[in-house]
């Protein structure tokens, strides 16, 4: 039994460094955006937004959308504050959404870089054409794709 | 991940045929024993004295080495080989308090040190680890003092780490940086594990275990995750892992330890 354990015992170490080792189906992507997702107030489905235009406050001057339609956003959040307020325009109307947000650096295992992960902590709207938003899922993980807000439309 | 938890997989699919050879030896030889065993009383029939002193005389089946075992897992110092910025050491201590059932003890030492262009990290921290094994390898006819563990560990990790400076480039509102200053860690660490353990000289013994590690809490006082718990090893955004030990150990043995048969 003393030689076979020998044996698997080299085996297995082998097996072992050769998987720790390995790092090639980790990808890094820096990800810092809340996902929003649009709905109507009234059907409580999802719903479009048509031709519209988001930039954040601070940054007036490049817009994150600029679109015919959308149903779904990406907003980015910025790491140097701990809130980020951003303008929703369509062709006639204008609402403001903004986040406050707690923040922690996580370093990413196996790819040796950082990221941040943040934790949603409320987020506020004007009413103009948006009756409501609710925070459905408040981290904002590294690899993770889930949906934070809805926002309720008229 | 998935080609680390195969190749692992595949690892244990080499041991088990190793533990059922063993079972089947001790199944054989077991079935050979009790032959040998039953011809025995049938000659000694005749000898009712003989038969009377041998009923009455307490039987030991298993009988093992027990004592306390110090030694060494010599993992991190193979692991530093491909994990560059990780360098550690860890010593092992096991009592058997009984036939079946070992306390252990773990205790360690990791250094972390890792720099890119966007990201510095250090960190110092020592471990403890106490928990019970369960040894699966009991034979009546296969007498040797090897072990098949299965067991568990709770750990403490205490480490001060930094980053003494970071990058994060966001698309939109640009680059991000800064450092962290050295701070404290606290973290629980729960593990589950396999293992062997072989007596290869006289109280010398090497050994293996496969494990799965969680990272039950981590306790810190900045706004940095640690990227490396000692005794769990690099974690960053996982909270769960495998891991595999290689300990080298001498048992100071106190005496033999074994069932009883007919309850005597």
């Amino acid at each position: 039994m003393n030689q076979k354990n020998i044996l698997l015992s080299l085996l297995f170490i082998a097996c072992a460094i050769v998987g720790c080792n390995n790092t090639d189906d980790m990808l890094l992507s820096y990800q810092h955006t809340v996902q929003v997702g649009l709905y109507s107030r009234s059907t409580h489905n999802d719903t479009i937004l048509t031709d519209v235009q988001v930039y954040g406050i601070g940054r007036e001057d490049t817009l994150l959308y600029d679109v015919e339609s959308v149903t779904a956003l990406f907003l980015n959040l910025n790491m140097n504050a701990d809130s980020t307020k951003y303008v929703f325009r369509t062709q006639t109307l204008q609402d403001e959404l903004f986040f406050s947000y707690s923040k922690r650096l996580t370093p990413v295992s196996g790819s040796g870089g950082i990221t941040m992960e943040l934790t949603l902590d409320s987020v506020g709207h004007t009413s103009v054409f948006i009756d409501s938003v609710a925070i459905t899922y408040a981290d904002i993980n590294y690899n993770e794709s889930i949906e934070n807000v809805q926002i309720f439309v008229y | 991940m998935c080609k680390s938890l195969y190749i692992s997989l595949l690892a244990l699919c080499f041991v088990t045929p190793t533990i059922v050879f063993a079972q089947s030896n001790t199944l054989q030889n077991t079935i050979q024993s009790t032959q040998q065993v039953g011809n025995t009383q049938q000659n000694n029939a005749t000898n009712s004295e003989d038969e009377e002193e041998e009923r009455h005389k307490p039987k030991i089946t298993v009988m093992k080495d027990q004592g306390l075992s110090l030694g060494v897992d010599v993992s991190p110092l193979i692991m530093r080989i491909f994990q560059k910025e990780n360098t550690g050491i860890a010593f092992v201590g096991r009592y058997g308090f009984n036939y079946k059932w070992w306390a252990n003890a773990e205790v360690g030492y990791q250094n972390t040190q890792y720099s890119n262009d966007n990201f510095s990290y250090k960190s110092n921290g020592t471990f403890l680890k106490i928990g019970i094994d369960y040894d699966l390898f009991q034979s009546e006819d296969f007498p040797v003092n090897d072990n098949i563990f299965v067991g568990a560990r709770y750990g403490y990790a205490w480490q001060m780490h930094e980053a003494n400076n970071f990058k994060i480039v966001d698309d939109y509102w640009g680059e991000y940086s800064g450092s962290v200053s050295n701070s404290a860690v606290n973290s629980h660490i729960f593990e589950i594990l396999f293992g062997i353990r072989c007596e290869m000289l006289r109280n010398f013994y090497m050994g293996w275990t496969f494990r799965g590690r969680f990272l039950v809490a981590s306790a810190h006082n900045n706004d940095l995750e640690p990227y490396a718990v000692p005794g769990f090893g690099n974690c960053g955004d996982t909270k769960a892992g495998i891991a595999f030990t290689y300990t080298i150990e001498y048992q100071i043995p106190f005496n033999k330890l074994g069932k009883k048969r007919n309850g005597q």
